[in-house]
């Protein structure tokens, strides 16, 4: 008679009965929130967005998940509020923020950018140039011209500060570092008009390195992840984020959930 | 306000001498409106961008950006006409 049937076994059959309850209840509590996370992110997408919901062929290569949530197998998470500031470095949980190549089922868990403070170079620079017109008004190049010459020729000194704090905002409100409950995405726009956006799978990484140089950075506390990865692309850079350790322990711990799903069969 | 003050000084006295070169000030006249037209070209490139991006990252704020850089244009369009009428 197979060992399961043995009533001398009392103890360990009652232990598998209610690990196999306590599974089927997990399983049923993650199907519930599945589908519940699935409407929401459907509802919070722009009515022209909705075409970014794969539900065909690419959403099909992804293995249908029975997901825990990221608060329940991560530590960094758990301590971390949903952000609601779209300026943030570190937007733990970021409310309304998708990406073009999200699945349904992915849930993007912090968005990265780099640290504000590496962004005071330009921002000084601006001011400075701003000043200009004003500190050099004796010595102008244009003093030969006429009047209205020389308050063109300061209006396109201010266009072009404008431009160019705009086109430095931009650089740095777009690149972004996303890492999601699946994958790690890196969005670069290197130009005007130069999009580079690599992505590799929480499966493939091997190996997470924070890096941490300087007095500056160890006060504010912003530094680079390296990450490894058996992907295409085998070296992503997280430059000059915020936190960097809190990122590294992330990862860790989403590989770690990662395998413990292979382990479990929560991935079918 | 330093700047106004140099125009209106310099204005009159320089309006004479510069404008019995009319050559010159139809060169720089020309140079000041291409400059304002390259730039009203950059401010469109910027908006076929911030679109690009919006359309990569999508954040409670992409619209307002966006509304960013077509105050963006339309301040150079502006620009260029002001420099019509008064260059």
């Amino acid at each position: 008679m197979p060992d399961i049937f043995d009533s001398s076994l009392r103890n360990d059959e009652q232990e598998t009965l209610d690990h196999q309850r306590k599974l089927l209840r997990g399983i049923r509590t993650k199907r519930y929130a599945g589908r519940r996370a699935q409407k929401v992110v459907i509802n919070q997408l722009p009515a022209n967005e909705s075409t970014m919901i794969n539900t065909s062929e690419e959403a099909s290569d992804l293995p249908q998940k029975h997901k825990r949530t990221v608060d329940d197998y991560s530590e960094v998470m758990r301590n971390e509020r949903p952000s609601r500031n779209p300026f943030q470095a570190f937007a733990a949980k970021p409310f309304r923020t998708f990406f073009s190549s999200q699945h349904s089922q992915e849930t993007i868990i912090v968005v990265l950018r780099k640290h504000p403070l590496t962004q005071v170079k330009w921002l000084v620079i601006a001011i400075v140039l701003a000043l200009v017109p004003f500190l050099f008004n004796g010595i102008s190049i244009l003093s030969f011209l006429p009047g209205t010459y020389q308050f063109a020729g300061a209006i396109i000194w201010y266009l072009l500060l404008t431009g160019f704090i705009m086109e430095s905002f931009l650089t740095w409100f777009f690149n972004v570092y996303i890492i999601t409950d699946e994958r790690i995405i890196d969005v670069d726009f290197l130009s005007l008009i130069y999009r580079n956006i690599s992505t590799a799978k929480i499966d493939n990484i091997e190996d997470v390195t924070a890096t941490t140089g300087g007095a500056v950075r160890g006060i504010f506390d912003f530094g680079t992840v390296q990450i490894q990865t058996a992907a295409e692309k085998r070296e992503f850079e997280f430059e000059d984020v915020p936190h960097p350790n809190r990122v590294t322990k992330l990862i860790n711990e989403l590989i770690l959930e990662e395998e413990r799903e292979k382990i479990e069969g929560r991935v079918n | 306000m330093m700047l106004f003050q140099t125009v209106l000084a310099t204005s009159a006295q320089d309006f004479v001498s510069f404008s019995q070169d009319g050559l010159l000030s139809l060169v720089f006249k020309v140079l000041f409106l291409l400059s304002v037209l390259f730039y009203c070209i950059f401010a469109v490139i910027v908006i076929r961008q911030v679109q690009i991006m919006k359309n990569t990252l999508i954040t409670p704020i992409s619209p307002l950006i966006l509304l960013f850089s077509i105050l963006h244009l339309v301040l150079a369009v502006g620009v260029f006409l002001l420099f019509l009428i008064i260059l």
